[in-house]
């Protein structure tokens, strides 16, 4: 194995998790997240030039995203939203450092839902992948409430962010 | 009904709704914003599987997966489409001191393993020393390949046919401007001609490549040539 090969593999064991972290909080996916991590490795396996230890990290985190904003951007609207991506206005702000603060915050905004149907609803949407119809279903009341209680656990959330911004 | 509420319900069934009723309803500010919570706790909650989803074995299985893939440079000619929208994306990428070489034949940038004092500088070539704040992502991958072939992954047309130009001495007329910014991937080889390159680059279906002696005319083929 060459000295190129081997130093890849140390990037790659060191900063997979990471990589793959990124890629995740903006794709959604597991698959597609794996998927893109392995290219920016191909990449640099096919590329000649060796990275800097101190840099290496950035630069990979910075490839990672890259090439999930350009998978977003390929897609027109209505595909994106069956995946619940970001619409162009919010893919500015990702930086990796960004996307840590926000969830950091929310994580914290989901525990303080009130009243407590709020956080429920997210938890069993988000968490357990029920659809809406299902979570009413099992709570017994109609769609339109859990609409309802969505729409204010969604609204606190993003006073959560507003906050946290300041 | 509230439009948000009707959100939420396209979001129940997204594939029942076309491209222009999205468009439309995301259109609404209130909308909008209530999306972008939707797909921000998507995120977090997609960042929390990560931990447990990640082990060492996941992490040698994936590496197994990439070494034991063929490697791209060992193939012959790899040509496919890559074309996605334009968007050049800019990283911050701190502290990277790099020599930028500048040649006047196909204006590679070399990473700067090279001493200072190195002697190679026989050939007229002028070296400048830049400190990068902030590169395009385009600058980087794009270049960081040394003096042999050039390998261009999802790079837009117009800046491979740029390099090919200066490289080959020729001029390059878009006769419509679409296909500049249809990205590729192409592996350039240095004994390649510039027929053999045209030749290559005519595979791709959404453009062709004229030579009319030291001009090169681009057309994008929508009406279907075959």
């Amino acid at each position: 194995m060459t000295d190129k090969k081997l130093q890849i593999e140390r990037l790659f064991r060191k900063h997979y998790r990471a990589m793959y972290r990124l890629a995740c909080i903006l794709l959604h996916d597991g698959d597609e997240s794996k998927d893109i991590v392995h290219d920016v490795f191909a990449q640099l396996l096919a590329n000649d030039a060796l990275l800097g230890e101190a840099t290496a990290e950035a630069f990979l985190l910075s490839c990672v995203r890259n090439r999930c904003l350009n998978e977003i951007r390929n897609r027109k609207t209505h595909e994106r939203v069956k995946q619940l991506f970001m619409l162009d206005e919010d893919l500015e702000y990702t930086s990796p450092e960004e996307l840590e603060t926000e969830i950091k915050a929310l994580h914290v905004g989901i525990t303080k839902l009130f009243p407590p149907i709020c956080r429920e609803i997210i938890m069993l949407h988000f968490a357990e992948g029920l659809t809406f119809r299902e979570i009413a279903e099992r709570m017994g009341v109609s769609e339109t409430t859990i609409y309802k209680h969505l729409r204010g656990a969604l609204n606190q959330l993003r006073q959560t962010l507003k906050n946290a911004e300041q | 009904m509230r439009k948000t509420e009707q959100l939420l319900e396209m979001l129940e069934h997204p594939e029942r709704y076309s491209e222009s009723q999205w468009q439309e309803i995301l259109a609404d500010d209130e909308c909008r914003e209530l999306y972008s919570m939707m797909a921000k706790t998507q995120g977090a909650f997609a960042a929390d599987n990560v931990d447990a989803e990640v082990t060492d074995e996941m992490i040698d299985a994936e590496w197994q997966r990439l070494s034991s893939a063929p490697h791209k440079k060992a193939e012959i000619a790899p040509l496919w489409h890559k074309i996605s929208a334009a968007a050049a994306i800019v990283v911050a990428f701190f502290g990277i001191t790099i020599a930028a070489v500048q040649t006047n034949f196909f204006g590679f940038v070399q990473s700067k393993e090279k001493s200072e004092n190195d002697t190679e500088t026989t050939v007229k070539e002028e070296r400048t020393e830049v400190t990068l704040d902030e590169v395009t992502i385009e600058q980087i991958t794009d270049t960081i390949a040394t003096a042999e072939p050039h390998l261009y992954d999802n790079v837009p047309l117009e800046q491979i046919l740029n390099d090919l130009a200066a490289r080959y001495n020729v001029t390059v007329e878009y006769r419509n401007a679409d296909a500049r910014s249809l990205r590729l991937y192409y592996e350039w080889q240095p004994d390649y001609t510039l027929d053999k390159v045209i030749e290559m680059l005519n595979n791709f279906e959404s453009f062709t490549i004229q030579r009319e002696g030291n001009k090169l005319i681009v057309e994008s083929s929508q009406e279907g040539k075959q």
